[in-house]
Protein backbone atom coordinates (compact mmCIF):
# COMPACT_ATOMS: atom_id res chain seq x y z
CA UNK A 1 0.00 0.00 0.00
CA UNK A 2 2.73 2.45 0.96
CA UNK A 3 4.49 2.09 -2.40
CA UNK A 4 1.68 3.91 -4.16
CA UNK A 5 1.93 6.91 -1.84
CA UNK A 6 4.34 9.76 -2.40
CA UNK A 7 5.83 11.26 0.72
CA UNK A 8 6.29 14.57 -1.06
CA UNK A 9 2.85 15.20 -2.44
CA UNK A 10 1.89 17.35 0.50
CA UNK A 11 3.83 20.49 -0.22
CA UNK A 12 2.90 22.85 -3.01
CA UNK A 13 6.47 24.19 -3.18
CA UNK A 14 9.38 21.73 -3.11
CA UNK A 15 11.03 21.75 0.30
CA UNK A 16 14.46 22.68 -1.12
CA UNK A 17 12.98 25.82 -2.68
CA UNK A 18 11.48 26.92 0.62
CA UNK A 19 14.88 26.61 2.25
CA UNK A 20 16.52 28.50 -0.58
CA UNK A 21 14.03 31.37 -0.27
CA UNK A 22 14.73 31.70 3.45
CA UNK A 23 18.46 31.75 2.88
CA UNK A 24 18.18 34.32 0.12
CA UNK A 25 16.01 36.48 2.32
CA UNK A 26 18.59 36.59 5.12
CA UNK A 27 21.64 36.72 2.88
CA UNK A 28 21.63 40.52 2.78
CA UNK A 29 22.19 40.70 6.51
CA UNK A 30 25.27 38.53 6.37
CA UNK A 31 26.86 40.90 3.88
CA UNK A 32 26.88 43.78 6.36
CA UNK A 33 30.50 44.33 7.47
CA UNK A 34 31.37 43.42 11.05
CA UNK A 35 34.59 45.43 11.53
CA UNK A 36 35.36 48.69 13.31
CA UNK A 37 32.54 51.25 12.84
CA UNK A 38 30.17 48.40 11.90
CA UNK A 39 31.12 46.14 14.80
CA UNK A 40 27.78 46.51 16.53
CA UNK A 41 26.14 44.69 13.63
CA UNK A 42 27.85 41.45 14.67
CA UNK A 43 25.35 40.84 17.46
CA UNK A 44 22.47 41.47 15.07
CA UNK A 45 24.03 39.13 12.56
CA UNK A 46 24.24 36.37 15.19
CA UNK A 47 20.61 36.89 16.16
CA UNK A 48 19.56 36.81 12.52
CA UNK A 49 21.51 33.61 11.95
CA UNK A 50 19.86 31.97 14.97
CA UNK A 51 16.47 33.10 13.79
CA UNK A 52 17.12 31.78 10.31
CA UNK A 53 18.19 28.41 11.69
CA UNK A 54 15.06 28.29 13.85
CA UNK A 55 12.88 29.05 10.85
CA UNK A 56 14.58 26.38 8.78
CA UNK A 57 14.16 23.75 11.45
CA UNK A 58 10.55 24.61 12.22
CA UNK A 59 9.85 24.46 8.47
CA UNK A 60 11.36 20.98 8.41
CA UNK A 61 9.24 19.96 11.39
CA UNK A 62 6.12 21.23 9.66
CA UNK A 63 7.06 19.46 6.43
CA UNK A 64 7.65 16.09 8.07
CA UNK A 65 4.58 16.49 10.28
CA UNK A 66 2.38 17.14 7.27
CA UNK A 67 3.73 14.05 5.54
CA UNK A 68 3.19 12.05 8.71
CA UNK A 69 -0.41 13.20 9.09
CA UNK A 70 -1.04 12.58 5.39
CA UNK A 71 0.13 8.98 5.72
CA UNK A 72 -2.05 8.42 8.77
CA UNK A 73 -5.12 9.98 7.10
CA UNK A 74 -4.56 8.08 3.86
CA UNK A 75 -4.23 4.79 5.66
CA UNK A 76 -7.29 5.52 7.75
CA UNK A 77 -9.45 6.36 4.72
CA UNK A 78 -8.16 3.42 2.69
CA UNK A 79 -8.95 1.10 5.58
CA UNK A 80 -12.47 2.46 5.93
CA UNK A 81 -13.02 1.96 2.20
CA UNK A 82 -12.63 -1.75 2.84
CA UNK A 83 -15.61 -1.74 5.20
CA UNK A 84 -18.70 -3.08 3.41
CA UNK A 85 -21.82 -0.86 3.16
CA UNK A 86 -24.70 -1.02 5.59
CA UNK A 87 -26.92 -3.41 3.65
CA UNK A 88 -24.25 -6.12 3.69
CA UNK A 89 -23.57 -8.88 6.19
CA UNK A 90 -22.52 -6.22 8.70
CA UNK A 91 -25.94 -4.64 8.95
CA UNK A 92 -26.37 -3.94 12.66
CA UNK A 93 -29.55 -5.08 14.37
CA UNK A 94 -28.38 -6.36 17.70
CA UNK A 95 -25.64 -5.98 20.27
CA UNK A 96 -23.98 -9.07 18.83
CA UNK A 97 -23.96 -7.47 15.36
CA UNK A 98 -22.42 -4.36 16.83
CA UNK A 99 -19.61 -6.33 18.45
CA UNK A 100 -19.03 -8.29 15.27
CA UNK A 101 -18.88 -5.08 13.27
CA UNK A 102 -16.55 -3.44 15.79
CA UNK A 103 -14.21 -6.39 15.68
CA UNK A 104 -14.18 -6.30 11.87
CA UNK A 105 -13.59 -2.55 11.83
CA UNK A 106 -10.71 -2.71 14.30
CA UNK A 107 -9.21 -5.68 12.47
CA UNK A 108 -9.29 -3.82 9.15
CA UNK A 109 -7.75 -0.69 10.65
CA UNK A 110 -5.14 -2.76 12.45
CA UNK A 111 -4.06 -4.53 9.29
CA UNK A 112 -3.74 -1.30 7.30
CA UNK A 113 -1.85 0.57 10.02
CA UNK A 114 0.47 -2.32 10.78
CA UNK A 115 1.35 -2.46 7.06
CA UNK A 116 2.10 1.25 7.18
CA UNK A 117 4.17 1.06 10.39
CA UNK A 118 6.14 -1.90 9.06
CA UNK A 119 7.05 -0.16 5.81
CA UNK A 120 10.59 1.15 5.47
CA UNK A 121 9.36 4.48 4.04
CA UNK A 122 7.28 5.18 7.11
CA UNK A 123 10.19 4.19 9.37
CA UNK A 124 12.38 6.71 7.54
CA UNK A 125 9.71 9.39 7.88
CA UNK A 126 9.44 8.79 11.65
CA UNK A 127 13.20 8.94 11.88
CA UNK A 128 13.24 12.24 9.93
CA UNK A 129 10.57 13.69 12.18
CA UNK A 130 12.40 12.68 15.34
CA UNK A 131 15.60 13.97 13.79
CA UNK A 132 14.01 17.35 13.10
CA UNK A 133 12.87 17.62 16.73
CA UNK A 134 16.41 16.74 17.77
CA UNK A 135 17.87 19.43 15.54
CA UNK A 136 15.48 21.93 17.08
CA UNK A 137 16.58 20.95 20.61
CA UNK A 138 20.20 21.12 19.62
CA UNK A 139 19.82 24.58 18.15
CA UNK A 140 18.07 25.86 21.28
CA UNK A 141 20.93 24.43 23.30
CA UNK A 142 23.52 26.14 21.12
CA UNK A 143 21.72 29.46 21.46
CA UNK A 144 21.46 29.12 25.24
CA UNK A 145 25.15 28.11 25.42
CA UNK A 146 26.09 31.52 23.97
CA UNK A 147 24.27 33.30 26.80
CA UNK A 148 25.54 30.93 29.48
CA UNK A 149 29.11 31.72 28.46
CA UNK A 150 28.51 35.44 28.66
CA UNK A 151 27.14 34.90 32.19
CA UNK A 152 30.29 32.97 33.14
CA UNK A 153 28.29 29.73 33.52
CA UNK A 154 29.27 26.31 32.23
CA UNK A 155 27.64 25.34 28.98
CA UNK A 156 25.88 22.00 28.47
CA UNK A 157 28.84 20.84 26.39
CA UNK A 158 31.23 21.59 29.28
CA UNK A 159 29.02 19.61 31.67
CA UNK A 160 28.85 16.74 29.16
CA UNK A 161 32.63 16.50 29.03
CA UNK A 162 32.72 16.29 32.83
CA UNK A 163 29.99 13.64 32.95
CA UNK A 164 31.75 11.54 30.34
CA UNK A 165 35.06 11.77 32.18
CA UNK A 166 33.38 10.85 35.46
CA UNK A 167 31.78 7.77 33.94
CA UNK A 168 35.11 6.66 32.48
CA UNK A 169 36.77 7.17 35.86
CA UNK A 170 34.06 5.09 37.53
CA UNK A 171 34.76 2.28 35.07
CA UNK A 172 38.48 2.44 35.78
CA UNK A 173 37.82 2.31 39.53
CA UNK A 174 35.47 -0.67 39.00
CA UNK A 175 38.09 -2.55 36.98
CA UNK A 176 40.78 -1.77 39.55
CA UNK A 177 38.52 -2.92 42.38
CA UNK A 178 37.82 -6.19 40.59
CA UNK A 179 41.49 -6.78 39.87
CA UNK A 180 42.26 -6.25 43.56
CA UNK A 181 39.48 -8.69 44.52
CA UNK A 182 40.97 -11.35 42.24
CA UNK A 183 44.47 -10.84 43.65
CA UNK A 184 43.12 -10.96 47.23
CA UNK A 185 41.19 -14.16 46.63
CA UNK A 186 44.24 -15.78 44.99
CA UNK A 187 46.39 -14.76 47.96
CA UNK A 188 43.80 -16.18 50.35
CA UNK A 189 43.85 -19.48 48.51
CA UNK A 190 47.66 -19.60 48.61
CA UNK A 191 47.59 -18.81 52.34
CA UNK A 192 45.13 -21.67 52.95
CA UNK B 1 -15.67 7.42 4.09
CA UNK B 2 -18.58 5.00 4.42
CA UNK B 3 -20.89 5.03 7.40
CA UNK B 4 -22.94 2.30 8.96
CA UNK B 5 -26.09 3.34 10.79
CA UNK B 6 -27.61 1.52 13.72
CA UNK B 7 -30.80 0.03 12.28
CA UNK B 8 -33.49 0.72 14.83
CA UNK B 9 -36.00 1.94 12.29
CA UNK B 10 -38.31 -0.52 10.54
CA UNK B 11 -38.28 1.37 7.27
CA UNK B 12 -34.58 0.86 6.75
CA UNK B 13 -34.86 -2.88 6.56
CA UNK B 14 -38.20 -4.11 5.19
CA UNK B 15 -37.20 -7.77 5.34
CA UNK B 16 -37.05 -7.67 9.15
CA UNK B 17 -40.38 -5.99 9.80
CA UNK B 18 -41.55 -8.51 12.42
CA UNK B 19 -38.40 -8.29 14.48
CA UNK B 20 -37.92 -4.55 14.37
CA UNK B 21 -39.73 -3.39 17.57
CA UNK B 22 -37.56 -5.74 19.65
CA UNK B 23 -34.49 -4.73 17.75
CA UNK B 24 -35.26 -1.10 18.42
CA UNK B 25 -35.72 -1.70 22.15
CA UNK B 26 -32.60 -3.80 22.31
CA UNK B 27 -30.37 -1.27 20.57
CA UNK B 28 -31.86 1.65 22.49
CA UNK B 29 -31.24 -0.11 25.80
CA UNK B 30 -27.74 -0.97 24.69
CA UNK B 31 -27.08 2.66 23.82
CA UNK B 32 -28.45 3.82 27.17
CA UNK B 33 -26.34 1.29 29.10
CA UNK B 34 -23.32 2.22 27.06
CA UNK B 35 -23.82 5.89 27.73
CA UNK B 36 -23.94 5.24 31.50
CA UNK B 37 -20.85 3.10 31.31
CA UNK B 38 -18.96 5.73 29.34
CA UNK B 39 -19.82 8.25 32.07
CA UNK B 40 -18.33 5.91 34.68
CA UNK B 41 -15.29 5.36 32.48
CA UNK B 42 -14.76 9.12 32.17
CA UNK B 43 -15.06 9.55 35.93
CA UNK B 44 -12.57 6.75 36.46
CA UNK B 45 -9.95 8.48 34.33
CA UNK B 46 -10.67 11.91 35.76
CA UNK B 47 -10.35 10.69 39.36
CA UNK B 48 -7.86 7.83 39.30
CA UNK B 49 -7.73 5.81 42.50
CA UNK B 50 -4.53 4.59 44.09
CA UNK B 51 -3.39 1.44 42.40
CA UNK B 52 -1.34 -0.98 44.44
CA UNK B 53 1.41 -2.93 42.68
CA UNK B 54 4.47 -4.89 43.80
CA UNK B 55 2.89 -6.03 47.05
CA UNK B 56 4.87 -9.24 47.67
CA UNK B 57 6.89 -8.88 50.84
CA UNK B 58 10.55 -8.05 50.27
CA UNK B 59 13.49 -6.19 51.69
CA UNK B 60 15.98 -3.98 49.90
CA UNK B 61 19.44 -5.50 50.02
CA UNK B 62 21.20 -2.68 48.23
CA UNK B 63 20.15 0.64 46.75
CA UNK B 64 22.16 2.93 44.48
CA UNK B 65 21.10 5.77 42.19
CA UNK B 66 20.75 3.18 39.38
CA UNK B 67 19.08 0.15 40.95
CA UNK B 68 17.56 -1.52 43.99
CA UNK B 69 18.32 -5.16 44.72
CA UNK B 70 15.22 -6.72 46.26
CA UNK B 71 15.09 -10.00 48.17
CA UNK B 72 11.64 -11.54 48.45
CA UNK B 73 10.68 -13.26 51.66
CA UNK B 74 10.70 -17.01 50.94
CA UNK B 75 7.41 -18.84 51.49
CA UNK B 76 9.12 -21.94 52.85
CA UNK B 77 11.53 -22.10 55.78
CA UNK B 78 14.09 -23.89 53.66
CA UNK B 79 13.89 -22.63 50.09
CA UNK B 80 15.71 -24.21 47.16
CA UNK B 81 19.39 -23.45 47.70
CA UNK B 82 20.26 -22.02 44.29
CA UNK B 83 18.85 -18.49 44.32
CA UNK B 84 17.22 -16.86 41.30
CA UNK B 85 18.28 -13.36 40.29
CA UNK B 86 15.63 -11.78 38.08
CA UNK B 87 17.02 -9.15 35.73
CA UNK B 88 14.26 -6.88 34.55
CA UNK B 89 14.38 -4.80 31.35
CA UNK B 90 15.26 -1.09 31.14
CA UNK B 91 11.87 -0.47 29.50
CA UNK B 92 8.89 0.23 31.81
CA UNK B 93 9.14 -0.83 35.46
CA UNK B 94 9.82 -4.15 37.13
CA UNK B 95 6.56 -4.35 39.11
CA UNK B 96 4.93 -6.03 36.09
CA UNK B 97 6.52 -9.18 37.56
CA UNK B 98 4.59 -8.63 40.78
CA UNK B 99 1.58 -6.79 39.43
CA UNK B 100 -1.17 -8.37 41.49
CA UNK B 101 -1.47 -11.22 43.92
CA UNK B 102 -3.05 -13.81 41.59
CA UNK B 103 -0.85 -12.98 38.60
CA UNK B 104 2.50 -12.38 40.25
CA UNK B 105 5.45 -14.01 38.52
CA UNK B 106 7.58 -13.50 41.63
CA UNK B 107 4.99 -14.91 44.03
CA UNK B 108 4.53 -17.99 41.89
CA UNK B 109 8.27 -18.70 41.98
CA UNK B 110 8.22 -18.27 45.77
CA UNK B 111 5.34 -20.74 46.05
CA UNK B 112 7.37 -23.20 43.99
CA UNK B 113 10.02 -22.99 46.72
CA UNK B 114 12.58 -20.73 45.07
CA UNK B 115 14.64 -18.00 46.74
CA UNK B 116 14.06 -14.93 44.57
CA UNK B 117 15.98 -11.68 44.10
CA UNK B 118 15.10 -8.92 41.64
CA UNK B 119 17.04 -6.02 40.15
CA UNK B 120 14.67 -3.07 40.07
CA UNK B 121 16.23 -0.49 37.75
CA UNK B 122 15.61 3.12 38.75
CA UNK B 123 14.93 5.84 36.17
CA UNK B 124 18.27 7.32 35.08
CA UNK B 125 18.85 11.06 35.24
CA UNK B 126 20.74 13.18 32.73
CA UNK B 127 23.85 12.69 34.87
CA UNK B 128 23.69 8.99 33.96
CA UNK B 129 23.56 9.43 30.21
CA UNK B 130 27.03 7.96 29.61
CA UNK B 131 26.19 4.72 31.42
CA UNK B 132 26.33 1.94 28.85
CA UNK B 133 25.76 -1.82 28.66
CA UNK B 134 29.27 -2.42 29.97
CA UNK B 135 28.24 -0.66 33.20
CA UNK B 136 24.89 -2.42 33.48
CA UNK B 137 26.37 -5.86 32.85
CA UNK B 138 29.86 -5.76 34.34
CA UNK B 139 29.16 -3.37 37.16
CA UNK B 140 25.54 -3.41 38.35
CA UNK B 141 24.48 -6.99 37.53
CA UNK B 142 27.86 -8.31 38.63
CA UNK B 143 27.58 -6.45 41.95
CA UNK B 144 24.16 -7.99 42.54
CA UNK B 145 25.38 -11.50 41.70
CA UNK B 146 28.33 -11.06 44.08
CA UNK B 147 26.08 -9.82 46.88
CA UNK B 148 23.73 -12.81 46.50
CA UNK B 149 26.60 -15.29 46.36
CA UNK B 150 28.17 -13.84 49.51
CA UNK B 151 24.89 -13.51 51.37
CA UNK B 152 23.48 -16.91 50.45
CA UNK B 153 26.74 -18.83 50.90
CA UNK B 154 26.38 -20.28 47.42
CA UNK B 155 28.85 -20.20 44.57
CA UNK B 156 26.34 -19.84 41.75
CA UNK B 157 22.96 -18.29 41.01
CA UNK B 158 20.29 -18.85 38.39
CA UNK B 159 20.13 -15.80 36.14
CA UNK B 160 16.64 -15.10 34.86
CA UNK B 161 16.01 -12.16 32.53
CA UNK B 162 13.00 -10.72 30.77
CA UNK B 163 13.07 -8.91 27.40
CA UNK B 164 16.01 -6.46 27.42
CA UNK B 165 16.89 -7.91 30.85
CA UNK B 166 17.16 -11.33 29.20
CA UNK B 167 19.53 -9.89 26.60
CA UNK B 168 21.66 -8.40 29.39
CA UNK B 169 21.57 -11.74 31.23
CA UNK B 170 22.89 -13.45 28.12
CA UNK B 171 25.69 -10.86 27.85
CA UNK B 172 26.53 -11.35 31.53
CA UNK B 173 26.61 -15.13 31.24
CA UNK B 174 29.16 -15.08 28.41
CA UNK B 175 31.54 -13.05 30.58
CA UNK B 176 30.91 -14.41 34.11
CA UNK B 177 29.75 -17.96 33.53
CA UNK B 178 31.50 -19.41 36.56
CA UNK B 179 28.96 -17.61 38.78
CA UNK B 180 25.88 -18.83 36.91
CA UNK B 181 24.24 -22.21 37.39
CA UNK B 182 21.32 -21.87 34.95
CA UNK B 183 20.27 -19.24 32.46
CA UNK B 184 16.53 -18.70 31.98
CA UNK B 185 15.54 -16.14 29.37
CA UNK B 186 12.08 -14.78 28.60
CA UNK B 187 11.62 -13.13 25.20
CA UNK B 188 15.25 -12.06 24.73
CA UNK B 189 16.23 -9.78 21.85
CA UNK B 190 18.99 -11.74 20.08
CA UNK B 191 18.89 -12.03 16.29
CA UNK B 192 17.31 -8.87 14.93
CA UNK B 193 17.73 -9.94 11.29
CA UNK B 194 14.68 -12.12 12.00
CA UNK B 195 12.76 -9.26 13.57
CA UNK B 196 9.63 -8.29 11.63
CA UNK B 197 8.06 -6.10 14.30
CA UNK B 198 7.15 -2.42 14.05
CA UNK B 199 9.77 -1.68 16.73
CA UNK B 200 12.37 -3.49 14.65
CA UNK B 201 11.42 -1.37 11.63
CA UNK B 202 11.66 1.89 13.59
CA UNK B 203 14.94 0.73 15.13
CA UNK B 204 16.53 -0.08 11.78
CA UNK B 205 15.68 3.31 10.26
CA UNK B 206 16.36 5.48 13.32
CA UNK B 207 19.18 8.04 13.31
CA UNK B 208 19.85 7.38 16.96
CA UNK B 209 23.03 9.47 17.24
CA UNK B 210 21.19 12.59 16.15
CA UNK B 211 18.38 12.01 18.65
CA UNK B 212 20.56 11.14 21.63
CA UNK B 213 23.06 13.92 20.96
CA UNK B 214 20.24 16.40 21.37
CA UNK B 215 18.21 14.88 24.22
CA UNK B 216 20.85 13.06 26.31
CA UNK B 217 18.71 10.13 27.43
CA UNK B 218 15.99 8.53 25.32
CA UNK B 219 12.92 10.39 26.64
CA UNK B 220 9.78 8.51 27.75
CA UNK B 221 7.52 10.41 25.35
CA UNK B 222 9.51 9.22 22.32
CA UNK B 223 9.51 5.66 23.63
CA UNK B 224 5.75 5.83 24.16
CA UNK B 225 5.33 7.09 20.58
CA UNK B 226 7.11 3.98 19.32
CA UNK B 227 5.10 1.65 21.56
CA UNK B 228 1.81 3.23 20.51
CA UNK B 229 2.41 1.90 16.99
CA UNK B 230 2.19 -1.67 18.30
CA UNK B 231 -1.27 -3.13 17.68
CA UNK B 232 -2.84 0.35 17.87
CA UNK B 233 -6.41 -0.82 17.36
CA UNK B 234 -6.76 -4.42 18.52
CA UNK B 235 -4.96 -3.59 21.75
CA UNK B 236 -4.55 0.17 21.89
CA UNK B 237 -8.22 0.94 21.25
CA UNK B 238 -10.16 -2.25 21.78
CA UNK B 239 -9.03 -2.51 25.39
CA UNK B 240 -11.00 0.65 26.21
CA UNK B 241 -14.15 -0.82 24.66
CA UNK B 242 -13.62 -3.88 26.81
CA UNK B 243 -13.08 -1.71 29.88
CA UNK B 244 -16.30 0.20 29.25
CA UNK B 245 -18.18 -3.09 28.92
CA UNK B 246 -16.77 -4.34 32.25
CA UNK B 247 -16.81 -1.01 34.06
CA UNK B 248 -19.07 -2.39 36.83
CA UNK B 249 -16.72 -5.29 37.53
CA UNK B 250 -14.44 -3.87 40.24
CA UNK B 251 -11.86 -6.66 39.95
CA UNK B 252 -11.61 -6.27 36.19
CA UNK B 253 -11.23 -2.51 36.51
CA UNK B 254 -8.47 -2.82 39.12
CA UNK B 255 -6.57 -5.33 36.99
CA UNK B 256 -6.98 -3.10 33.96
CA UNK B 257 -5.71 -0.04 35.81
CA UNK B 258 -2.67 -1.89 37.09
CA UNK B 259 -1.62 -2.82 33.56
CA UNK B 260 -2.45 0.69 32.38
CA UNK B 261 -0.30 2.21 35.13
CA UNK B 262 2.59 -0.03 34.08
CA UNK B 263 2.16 0.73 30.35
CA UNK B 264 2.45 4.47 30.94
CA UNK B 265 5.19 4.20 33.56
CA UNK B 266 8.05 4.53 31.07
CA UNK B 267 11.38 5.77 32.45
CA UNK B 268 14.02 7.23 30.14
CA UNK B 269 16.82 4.99 28.88
CA UNK B 270 20.39 6.23 29.20
CA UNK B 271 21.62 7.72 25.94
CA UNK B 272 24.60 5.40 25.57
CA UNK B 273 22.57 2.26 26.23
CA UNK B 274 19.95 3.34 23.73
CA UNK B 275 22.60 4.02 21.09
CA UNK B 276 24.11 0.56 21.62
CA UNK B 277 20.68 -1.04 21.67
CA UNK B 278 19.66 0.50 18.33
CA UNK B 279 22.97 0.62 16.47
CA UNK B 280 24.74 -2.51 17.69
CA UNK B 281 21.79 -4.78 18.26
CA UNK B 282 18.98 -3.65 15.90
CA UNK B 283 20.90 -2.08 13.02
CA UNK B 284 24.09 -4.17 12.92
CA UNK B 285 22.86 -7.34 14.66
CA UNK B 286 26.22 -7.64 16.45
CA UNK B 287 24.94 -9.83 19.29
CA UNK B 288 23.87 -12.65 16.96
CA UNK B 289 27.10 -12.24 14.98
CA UNK B 290 29.18 -12.63 18.17
CA UNK B 291 30.73 -9.21 17.53
CA UNK B 292 29.11 -7.07 20.24
CA UNK B 293 31.68 -5.41 22.47
CA UNK B 294 31.21 -4.36 26.09
CA UNK B 295 34.23 -2.27 26.95
CA UNK B 296 37.15 -4.29 25.63
CA UNK B 297 35.35 -7.65 25.83
CA UNK B 298 33.54 -9.34 22.96
CA UNK B 299 30.24 -11.10 23.67
CA UNK B 300 30.58 -14.54 22.12
CA UNK B 301 27.37 -16.51 22.64
CA UNK B 302 29.04 -19.77 21.66
CA UNK B 303 30.93 -19.58 24.97
CA UNK B 304 27.73 -20.30 26.90
CA UNK B 305 27.72 -23.94 27.98
CA UNK B 306 25.57 -23.90 31.13
CA UNK B 307 21.92 -25.16 31.08
CA UNK B 308 19.74 -22.78 29.10
CA UNK B 309 15.97 -22.45 29.10
CA UNK B 310 14.72 -19.97 26.53
CA UNK B 311 11.01 -19.07 26.76
CA UNK B 312 9.40 -17.39 23.78
CA UNK B 313 5.91 -15.98 23.15
CA UNK B 314 4.65 -16.84 19.68
CA UNK B 315 2.30 -13.85 19.57
CA UNK B 316 4.92 -11.39 20.77
CA UNK B 317 4.60 -8.20 18.68
CA UNK B 318 7.36 -6.36 20.55
CA UNK B 319 10.18 -8.89 20.34
CA UNK B 320 10.10 -11.17 17.30
CA UNK B 321 9.72 -14.78 18.54
CA UNK B 322 12.06 -16.10 15.84
CA UNK B 323 14.67 -13.53 16.82
CA UNK B 324 14.45 -14.76 20.43
CA UNK B 325 14.43 -18.45 19.55
CA UNK B 326 17.69 -17.99 17.63
CA UNK B 327 19.52 -17.99 20.98
CA UNK B 328 19.24 -21.76 21.35
CA UNK B 329 21.20 -22.28 18.13
CA UNK B 330 23.92 -19.81 19.04
CA UNK B 331 25.02 -21.25 22.41
CA UNK B 332 27.11 -24.36 23.08
CA UNK B 333 24.99 -25.66 25.99
CA UNK B 334 24.15 -29.33 25.66
CA UNK B 335 21.33 -28.88 28.18
CA UNK B 336 19.50 -26.45 25.95
CA UNK B 337 15.73 -26.07 25.86
CA UNK B 338 13.35 -23.83 23.95
CA UNK B 339 9.74 -23.45 25.13
CA UNK B 340 7.22 -21.61 22.96
CA UNK B 341 3.84 -20.45 24.21
CA UNK B 342 0.87 -19.10 22.21
CA UNK B 343 0.69 -15.78 24.05
CA UNK B 344 2.01 -12.20 23.81
CA UNK B 345 4.93 -10.28 25.31
CA UNK B 346 3.12 -9.21 28.49
CA UNK B 347 0.82 -12.25 28.57
CA UNK B 348 3.96 -14.35 28.93
CA UNK B 349 4.68 -12.93 32.38
CA UNK B 350 1.56 -11.25 33.78
CA UNK B 351 -1.51 -13.30 33.00
CA UNK B 352 -3.57 -16.20 34.23
CA UNK B 353 -2.23 -18.08 31.23
CA UNK B 354 1.36 -17.67 32.37
CA UNK B 355 0.44 -18.76 35.91
CA UNK B 356 -1.19 -21.93 34.61
CA UNK B 357 1.06 -22.80 31.70
CA UNK B 358 4.42 -21.02 31.64
CA UNK B 359 5.48 -20.91 35.29
CA UNK B 360 4.78 -24.57 36.19
CA UNK B 361 6.84 -25.80 33.24
CA UNK B 362 9.62 -23.34 33.89
CA UNK B 363 9.64 -24.20 37.62
CA UNK B 364 9.85 -27.91 36.87
CA UNK B 365 12.80 -27.39 34.52
CA UNK B 366 14.57 -25.17 37.03
CA UNK B 367 13.86 -27.32 40.09
CA UNK B 368 15.66 -30.31 38.58
CA UNK B 369 18.72 -28.16 37.85
CA UNK B 370 19.00 -26.33 41.17
CA UNK B 371 20.85 -27.32 44.35
CA UNK B 372 18.28 -28.26 46.99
Amino acid sequence: MIDSVSFHENSNIPFEEVLKKYQEFWKKFYNIPKFSPFSLTEETSNLVRNLQDLLLITSKIQYFNLNYVTQINKTYTEALDKIPPNNSEYSIQSEQDLKKYRSFLLGTLEESFTNLFQSREFGVLVSDLMGAYSEYNKLLRNISNTYLLSLNLSSKDDVDILLKDMQELKREVRDLRKSIDIIMSEENQVAK
Amino acid sequence: MKRIKLQNNTTTNPSSTEKSPNVSISIDKYNQDLSEKIDKFTQLYQNPKDIDVGSTEHRIIKETNIYRLLHYKPIFKKPIKTPILVVYALINRSYILDLQRDKSWIKNLLFQGFDVYLIDWKPPTLNDKYINFDDYVNDFIDDCVNIIINQGSVDKVTLHGYCMGATMSVMYTTLHQRKIKNLVTLAPVIDTSKDLTVIGNFGRTMNVDRIIDSVGNMPPQLLRTCFSALKPFKQGMNKYFTLVEHIDDEKFVQNFLRIEKWLYDVPPITGEVFKQWIKDIYQNNLLAKNKLKLGSKVIDLSKIYIPLLNIVADEDHLVSPDGSAALNNLVSSTDNRLMRFPTGHVGLIASSYSQLNVLPRMGKWLFSRSDK
